[in-house]
């Protein structure tokens, strides 16, 4: 009996504590045999495993039996499993692991896009670099000009791409595109951005074969994501020679709500800086903005901004001799809202609204212009992960354009409008053949009502590592853009202008400096030509204009060889011919200099807290028609430079974060003439006079502090 | 009789310890939190971080190794040299344990402790750009952790840390941070460390800091 008992326990007592222990080997590779270092292995639902070593190699011993699950993990690779039988043999195992594309660093598109953005990795720039480039004043627009493939046409201020006009551009906010995104000015008064750089969070600047998500540009889009919510509470004020601002925050749980008002006047400061306009009412104006954020559900984001702003000047132009008034009111109101938000493991969606309502009183001596200009536009987008490697993106758009303009002198008037839809749709697929390879392939179809014309424009770009540290991009595009509404109101018997952009691009970021390298070729056609002696008969126009750009970018940036330090340079070469509008043959255009050179400079002096930033420009001479010759755009104006500085000085003023901020604009005084302009009638001699297209001023000072009142000081 | 008697206990003490999980777990976190206090590669740390997760996975409604496995995460994202998005995809992976640690229901004021830790960790990536952004996050973590117990010692040296390394300008310096330094090692010697499985780390960086307050 004794035996017995003695044997079943023992029986139970082998059955639970002398079971067969198994030890389980192997080594983890990827699958170009490359030991997996320090992945995580595990027999699922115990506390047995181990790391694999340097060599790949691990070792777990279990207790164990029968059929288990051994996992594998390892971050930026997919999860293995391997169901093993426990049974007190050795087991020995050959595992391969596979990169999980989607968390890995995959190589991104370069080609034609100068990305700026704090979150996303890999990018050249940040949005602290858009406001504090010296030379670009707070202006958006301005501190594009130091990058490569703009040129700077200094009397505009408006935006100019490898050798295409300014319409050409177009910008975009929250996937919304923007009705005049520039103030409104008159001959001779450079524009600015509307819109605060301090507003948004990413910038996505295409110089060319964009994203088949956006049309309506031939040459470039600026694409601007606003800010999320915002983090804090806190009452803000800025107080600077040209005017003064409050703005106001509050933020809830997943809410949060800014509104913010300035007030500007460019009075005090004219008179201290001698203008080489005589003004009637110096530029002043008074802009409001409120921006709402709802975070509605985990991975739901509402987005409302709202923008009004009410600008007017005056001024007396002096153009040979003679001596016009002109006075110009702006009123610009809009409204744009977004929605994102992630469905599933597969789908995620934006829906987006914009209206925005642009008028425009012009005063002249002898007549009067009325602008009137709408834009509401709809956007749905979906996006489907169908896997790891393939994204597929498409969408819809819908937008309603008005124009309205009346023109009155004393006894005529002329009123001209026109109203156009347009229907876009897109298609685009993200590839990611490996992580060394990836490709974006997109069609985009539009309608335009006006018109009474479709199009269908192919986009496809790719990149390749070809090292650790170098990649290549290579990008083509086709980009349908409407006539400008200049001609819109004057007939609607046009065709789409057409670009098709082909570029190369080369990238290469080692240590805190990049380098990047860019050809591109880019061919117009339908570009709209009109005879200049018969301006107001539409049956002059048509869309026979075509032309070409090509051209070399060339960017390097170092952060690594001064500590505190940062600079990069900026060249573009730039070969454009166009023959369009009222050119008699193809010529270079205006606005399309040889060569653009940039040297932006940043020092950081953390014992002072203080921020130096230079910047300088150098652009060779614009071509200019001089009638008394027979040439046509076949001569040079000077070249163009300009040297400006800031500083930023980071303090606190009673407790209060404190910037104070001053900037001046051409310090050694270059006398800059940016291009010529002749009579249109001959003088007495028979000779067509010259007269110089001049900054509006020589030099530009800006000072001004901002004060950040927060509820946060307290707990520091 | 004896033998029987003999036999039922060696029964009972067997069944006793196959049925122990929670002593096993006891034990795996104990070794795995040893080995924790005296990381000093990125491999001990990456390895450590395996030793959390197995335990996550093997037991599934604690929180703590979740809370670990994120410390980890973070002493990882500071030690990586090279590539800033490994480094963020670091921090990635931490704020979602930590998140799921929360949802585990964990001790929230050590968890919000650490969260101001990984914001940290944001900033340090890029200072310049992240300083805006993270600077307030990391502030409202730890004076939240701090309003939830103000026994926390965690919570007193990271903001200690946060005003050490945030400019003078920006409202932070040395002097203010020693103030915080000196409150954390108050707690810190009231923190009972021996056998338990919460957390008790900082202790010995947050003397270096007091180190350099009376240097001063």
């Amino acid at each position: 009996m004794k035996r017995i008992l003695l044997l079943i326990a023992l029986c139970i007592f082998s059955l639970n504590n002398l079971q067969s222990q198994t030890t389980i080997t192997g080594s983890i590779n990827t699958k170009k045999g490359e030991a997996i270092i320090g992945a995580n292995v595990f027999l699922d639902g115990t506390f047995d495993g181990a790391s694999s070593d340097l060599d790949g190699n691990f070792t777990i011993e279990t207790n164990k039996e029968g059929e288990g699950l051994l996992k594998i993990s390892y971050l930026g690779f997919l999860p293995i499993e391997e169901k093993v039988l426990l049974n007190g043999t050795t087991l020995k195992l050959q595992l391969t692991m596979k990169e999980n594309i989607s968390e890995l660093e995959t190589v991104t598109i370069t080609a034609g896009a100068f990305e700026a953005s704090d979150e996303k990795k890999a990018v050249v720039l940040n949005s602290i670099d858009i406001v504090t480039t010296a030379g670009a004043a707070g202006d958006i627009y301005g501190a594009l000009k130091a990058l490569p493939g703009t040129q700077t046409v200094g009397e505009s201020g408006q935006l100019f791409v490898r050798g295409g006009d300014s319409y050409e551009s177009k910008t975009y906010i929250d996937g919304m595109q923007v009705l005049k995104p520039f103030s409104s000015s008159t001959q001779d008064v450079p524009a600015r951005g509307r819109f605060s750089p301090f507003l948004f969070k990413g910038t996505l600047f295409a110089t060319g074969a964009y994203s088949a998500e956006f049309g309506q540009g031939l040459s470039s889009a600026l694409i601007l994501e606003t800010q999320e919510l915002a983090e804090k509470d806190a009452t803000g004020i800025s107080l600077m020679a040209i005017g003064a601002g409050l703005s106001q925050t509050k933020r809830w749980k997943n809410t949060s709500l800014s509104a913010e008002v300035s007030y500007t006047n460019l009075k005090p400061l004219f008179g201290l800086i001698e203008q080489n306009i005589e003004w009637n009412k110096a530029p002043n104006g008074i802009d409001a903005n409120m921006s709402f954020r709802q975070k509605t559900s985990k991975t739901g984001m509402l987005k409302v901004m709202a923008n009004f702003s009410q600008n007017q000047f005056g001024l007396n132009n002096y153009s040979f001799g003679e001596k016009n008034a002109v006075d110009l009111k702006n009123k610009y109101g809009s409204l744009i809202a977004s929605y994102n938000e992630i469905l599933n493991d597969q789908w995620s969606m934006k829906v987006g609204y914009t209206y925005a309502n642009n008028n425009d009183e012009i005063d002249l001596d002898y007549a009067t212009v009325d602008q009137k200009e709408d834009l509401n536009q709809l956007r749905l987008g979906f996006s489907n992960y169908l896997s790891n490697k393939v994204t597929l993106n498409f969408g819809l758009e819908s937008a309603r354009n008005t124009f309205d303009e009346i023109y009155e002198e004393s006894t005529t008037r002329f009123e001209s409008d026109f109203t156009n839809f347009t229907s876009a749709a897109y298609v685009e697929s993200d590839l990611i053949f490996t992580k060394n390879i990836v490709a974006r392939v997109g069609l985009r179809a539009e309608h335009s009502s006006l018109l009474n014309r479709f199009n269908i424009a192919p986009r496809i770009s790719t990149a390749f590592k070809t090292g650790k540290e170098g990649q290549f991009s290579l990008a083509y595009g086709q980009f349908y853009q409407n006539p400008e509404r200049d001609f819109l109101k004057l007939s609607d018997e046009f065709k789409f202008e057409k670009a098709s952009h082909y570029i190369a691009n080369y990238q290469v970021t080692k240590n805190r400096r990049t380098f990047r390298g860019e050809v591109y070729w880019k061919e117009y056609k339908g570009l709209v030509k009109y005879d200049p002696a018969n301006l107001f008969n539409p049956q002059y126009y048509n869309n026979s204009g075509t032309g070409y750009s090509r051209g070399i970018d060339v960017f390097f940036r170092d952060k690594k060889s001064i500590k505190y330090g940062d600079y990069w340079i900026s060249y573009s070469y730039l070969d454009s011919k166009r023959d369009y509008r009222d050119f008699p043959k193809e010529a270079t255009p205006g606005f399309a200099p040889a060569h653009s050179f940039s040297f932006v400079y940043k020092h950081f002096v953390p014992e002072l807290g203080c921020q130096f930033g230079a910047t300088y420009s150098l652009g060779s001479g614009r071509s200019y028609t001089d009638p008394n010759t027979d040439g046509f755009n076949d001569l040079k104006a000077p070249i163009y430079q300009d040297l400006s500085m800031n500083v930023s000085y980071l303090t606190n003023l009673f407790g209060n974060f404190t910037v104070v901020y001053a900037s001046v604009g051409n310090v050694p005084g270059f006398k800059n003439v940016f291009n010529y302009r002749f009579d249109n009638q001959a003088n007495e001699m028979g000779i067509y006079e010259r007269e110089a297209i001049t900054p509006t001023s020589k030099r530009f000072f800006f000072v001004g502090v901002f004060v950040t009142i927060g509820n946060e000081k307290s707990n520091l | 009789m004896k033998t029987l008697i003999l036999s039922i206990t060696i029964l009972f003490s067997n069944l006793l310890f196959s049925a122990g999980t929670d002593s096993l777990y006891e034990n795996a976190m104990l070794q795995a939190m040893e080995k924790q206090s005296s990381i000093s590669s990125f491999e001990d740390a990456q390895s450590n971080l395996n030793d959390f997760e197995r335990i996550m996975n093997a037991k599934k409604d604690a929180w703590l190794p979740a809370y670990y496995a994120a410390y980890n995460l973070i002493v990882m994202s500071f030690m990586e040299k090279e590539s800033s998005s490994k480094k963020d995809n670091y921090l990635d992976k931490a704020d979602e344990y930590i998140a799921a640690a929360t949802e585990k229901g964990g001790d929230e004021s050590e968890l919000l402790a650490l969260q101001g830790y990984s914001y940290q960790a944001r900033i340090s990536i890029n200072t310049m750009v992240r300083g805006m952004t993270y600077g307030p996050r990391v502030s409202t973590a730890l004076n939240k952790a701090i309003a939830l117990n103000e026994a926390n010692p965690r919570a007193h040296f990271l903001l200690g840390q946060n005003l050490a390394y945030t400019p003078e300008f920006f409202g932070g310096g040395m002097d203010k941070a020693c103030v915080h330094f000196t409150n954390a090692k108050a707690k810190y010697d009231l923190e009972c460390t021996d056998g338990s499985l919460m957390p008790n780390w900082g202790k010995e960086r947050n003397e270096q800091f007091l180190g350099k307050c009376s240097a001063e």
